[in-house]
C-alpha cells in the first residue's frame, strides 16, 4: 500500500509541484496545509505516514508545527522542506524531531531517495 | 549601508535561478537609491530580521514575471501573471533570498526572514522604507530581476 503524505507549504506552486511528483512516484496525497497550524488540525485529522513540512509561513512556522506534532505523536515521520538552509534551523529542526531536511530548491532524484529511506 | 552586504543577494541569484531552470544569469548597473521604493509590474518583497535587519525588494516586468513562472513551471504557458505565476515568482523570491541568508550566517550573521509579500499592478509606486538602497539589474534569459536590498546591520 503506498505511503500516505501530508504536504504543508504556504506556496501553492510547491504544493502542486510536489503532489505531481509524488504522485507520479507512487505516494497518495492525502492532504495539504498552507501554514503550521493547518499542518497540525490536518495531521490529527489524517494521521498520514509522512509530513512534509516549509518553515518559513504565516500563523505559525514549521519548527512550531514540527513540535506539536510531535508532541501528539512521537513516532511521526516529519520531513522538512525548506529554503533556509541555515546551520541553526537544520539542528532546530532535527533536535525537535524532523526525520530529514531538504533545501529547496531540492533536485528530484535526491527528494525521491530520502522518501524511498523511510 | 555596507555594498559588501549585497554580495549574498547576488551569489544567491547566481547559484540558485540556473536551479530553477533560468541560464546566462549575470550583473548589469549597480545604483544607490536614498529610498527602498519599486515601481515595476511586480514587487516580491521580504523582511530581515537579527543581525541584519530591513527589506529586499525584487522587481520585474509582467512579461518576465510571466516568463520565468513557465520555465518554472517547464515551459508551461503562462497568459497571465495569474495565482499560480504568482506563487511561482513568490517561492523563487523565497528561495534566493533564503539562500542569501545562508550566505551570510557563513559571514557571521544570523538572519531571519519573513514570508514573501507580492504586489502586482501598472502603474505603481511601491513605497517601503526610508533607507539607503542599493539596486543591482540582474539579467536572466527570462528578463531582468531589479534586486533593492535596504538593510542595516
Amino acid at each position: 500500500m503506498s505511503k500516505r503524505i501530508l504536504i504543508v507549504d504556504d506556496t501553492l506552486f510547491m504544493r502542486v509541484k510536489m503532489k505531481g511528483l509524488l504522485e507520479k512516484w507512487g505516494y497518495q496525497v492525502v492532504g495539504e496545509g498552507a501554514n503550521g497550524r493547518e499542518a497540525v488540525e490536518k495531521f490529527k485529522e489524517l494521521r498520514p505516514d509522512i509530513v512534509l513540512m516549509d518553515i518559513t509561513m504565516p500563523e505559525m512556522d514549521g519548527i512550531a508545527a514540527l513540535k506539536e506534532i510531535k508532541a501528539l505523536d512521537a513516532k511521526a515521520t516529519v520531513i522538512m522542506v525548506s529554503a533556509l538552509g541555515q546551520e541553526s534551523f537544520v539542528m532546530d529542526a532535527i533536535r525537535s524531531g524532523a526525520r530529514n531536511y531538504l533545501v529547496k530548491p531540492m533536485q528530484d532524484d535526491k527528494f525521491q531517495e530520502v522518501l524511498a529511506r523511510i | 549601508m555596507d555594498s559588501k552586504l549585497v554580495n549574498p543577494f547576488i551569489a544567491a541569484m547566481v547559484s540558485v535561478l540556473p536551479m530553477l531552470g533560468l541560464t546566462d544569469i549575470k550583473r548589469g548597473n549597480v545604483a544607490v537609491k536614498d529610498k527602498l521604493t519599486t515601481t515595476k509590474d511586480v514587487t516580491v518583497l521580504i523582511g530581515l530580521s537579527q543581525d541584519i535587519r530591513g527589506n529586499v525588494a525584487y522587481g520585474l516586468s509582467d512579461e518576465c514575471a510571466r516568463n520565468i513562472a513557465s520555465t518554472m513551471m517547464g515551459g508551461m504557458p503562462v497568459p497571465e501573471f495569474d495565482e499560480m505565476a504568482q506563487s511561482a515568482i513568490s517561492e523563487l523570491v523565497n528561495m534566493v533570498t533564503a539562500n542569501a541568508a545562508t550566505n551570510l550566517e557563513r559571514l557571521g550573521k544570523s538572519v531571519n526572514i519573513s514570508p514573501p509579500t507580492l504586489v502586482t499592478g501598472e502603474n505603481i509606486t511601491v513605497r517601503i522604507s526610508q533607507v539607503q538602497t542599493l539596486v543591482i539589474e540582474i539579467f536572466t534569459t527570462a528578463g531582468t530581476i531589479e534586486l533593492n536590498v535596504g538593510v542595516e546591520c
